[in-house]
């Protein structure tokens, strides 16, 4: 479980407890403790800030909707994961009927920054790659790979949220480094591949 | 590529994340690393890609993009609340209203019912007044007063007991009065009274002009 977490977990229930019995600023006090955990994921799962942005509010929309109905078996941070991880893979069913939106808001990001020096332009060039490869991998090992990699979370833990087997999660997150490593030696990454 | 290099190849991310605790499989990782030149290859690709991922700003959001997260949440759920509550309202007037129709009708229903016990009296044309408490079975006319055991509505009752002045005869209403005041004729005596009244020659006169001459034909042929 990752570090920055830990202290979080140590009020969550009396938070949710509050949130209940209707308590606004405890709410407040759990978007607040786990906006950036939400959009993080939901960026790069879905690559594109307009959608993440829309999708983080979403989730947290339907926490506070079902807050009353969380019986606090399994632990919120988990909770928040499932709720991220499974809307921004329906959201990224729906967008992938129009891939080409997703290129045009990259392009579109790109077009907004008035950067023109060499290295910003190498700058944005590289993170328009690094999208890009995310962006190359089956929805699911995409999951499995941000929680895994960024999120450092145990296949015990990605289970819980993904409803897969441990083995197939370990085996989903070795598919995603193998196919990442094949997109990095397809486009020649820095002569290295 | 052997089982031995595809055993370790699975390690190796985990091993480049640090996250393996076992001291001796992590020196063993080390050793085939050391040794492995295929092995190696893999892990420094690797090493790559993790330190592009980490490093990477690609996903990282806009200036100033957490301070307005939580107020447009809150906006949200606010408008949601809102709507709700609209949609609540909205049920709770339906609701409202179909109560207040059946009560309505629950009630024009009883008013109905206890008038069956009521004592309905109709002031006819010629002061008699007509009673009833039950429903019409037999009616009987007692001093220019009818009293029955039955009714349906008074509406029936008025039309019965008008039907009953005609088989009975005993109550004369002034319409009654009125209509054994108009003098009647008979066939004969109104036919006599037109042949009274009837002028030939003025009723010739008025004919057109070729009417006359053909009833004038006529005549002379019924002379002949």
């Amino acid at each position: 479980m990752n570090d920055n977490t830990k202290p979080i977990l140590e009020d969550d229930t009396e938070l949710i407890e509050k949130c209940k019995s209707g308590n606004r600023s405890s709410f407040n006090k759990i978007v607040l403790k786990y906006q950036k955990m939400v959009y993080n994921i939901t960026r790069k799962i879905l690559i594109n800030h307009d959608d993440a942005d829309e999708i983080t509010q979403a989730v947290f929309i339907k926490l506070y909707k079902s807050l009353n109905q969380f019986r606090g078996e399994s632990k919120l941070t988990t909770y928040l994961y499932r709720i991220t991880v499974n809307m921004s893979l329906n959201h990224l069913k729906k967008i992938n009927l129009n891939k080409s939106r997703i290129q045009k808001s990259i392009e579109l990001e790109n077009m907004s920054d008035n950067t023109t020096t060499y290295k910003d332009v190498e700058l944005r060039e590289k993170e328009n790659f690094i999208r890009k490869s995310i962006e190359s991998l089956p929805p699911q090992q995409r999951a499995v790979f941000i929680l895994r990699f960024y999120e450092n979370l145990s296949y015990d833990e990605i289970s819980q949220i993904l409803g897969t087997s441990v083995g197939g999660l370990k085996a989903n997150f070795f598919h995603a480094l193998k196919n990442l490593r094949i997109f990095f030696e397809n486009n020649n990454y820095r002569n290295i591949f | 590529m052997s089982e031995t290099e595809i055993k370790y190849l699975e390690y190796l991310p985990e091993y480049i994340q640090g996250n393996i605790s076992d001291e001796e499989l992590k020196k063993e990782i080390e050793k085939e690393l050391k040794t492995n030149e295929k092995l190696k290859e893999e892990y420094e690709k690797l090493k790559t890609i993790f330190s592009e991922f980490e490093e990477t700003n690609a996903f990282s959001p806009p200036e100033n993009y957490f301070n307005s997260l939580l107020p447009r949440i809150n906006e949200r759920i606010d408008k949601s609340v809102l709507r709700k509550l609209k949609q609540l309202i909205i049920n709770w007037k339906f609701a409202i209203s179909l109560a207040l129709l059946i009560l309505l009708f629950i009630s024009y229903k009883l008013i109905n019912n206890s008038n069956d016990n009521q004592t309905i009296e109709i002031t006819l044309s010629d002061s008699s007044v007509l009673t009833e408490k039950e429903p019409i079975l037999d009616t009987s006319v007692v001093n220019n007063e009818i009293k029955t055991e039955n009714y349906e509505t008074p509406v029936n009752l008025k039309e019965k007991y008008l039907k009953n002045i005609n088989t009975n005869k005993v109550i004369e209403t002034e319409k009654n009065k009125e209509f054994n005041q108009i003098e009647f004729f008979e066939e004969d005596d109104i036919i006599d009274t037109y042949e009274e009244y009837f002028d030939p020659e003025y009723e010739f006169r008025k004919l057109p002009y070729y009417e006359q001459q053909k009833v004038l034909e006529n005549f002379e042929n019924l002379k002949i």
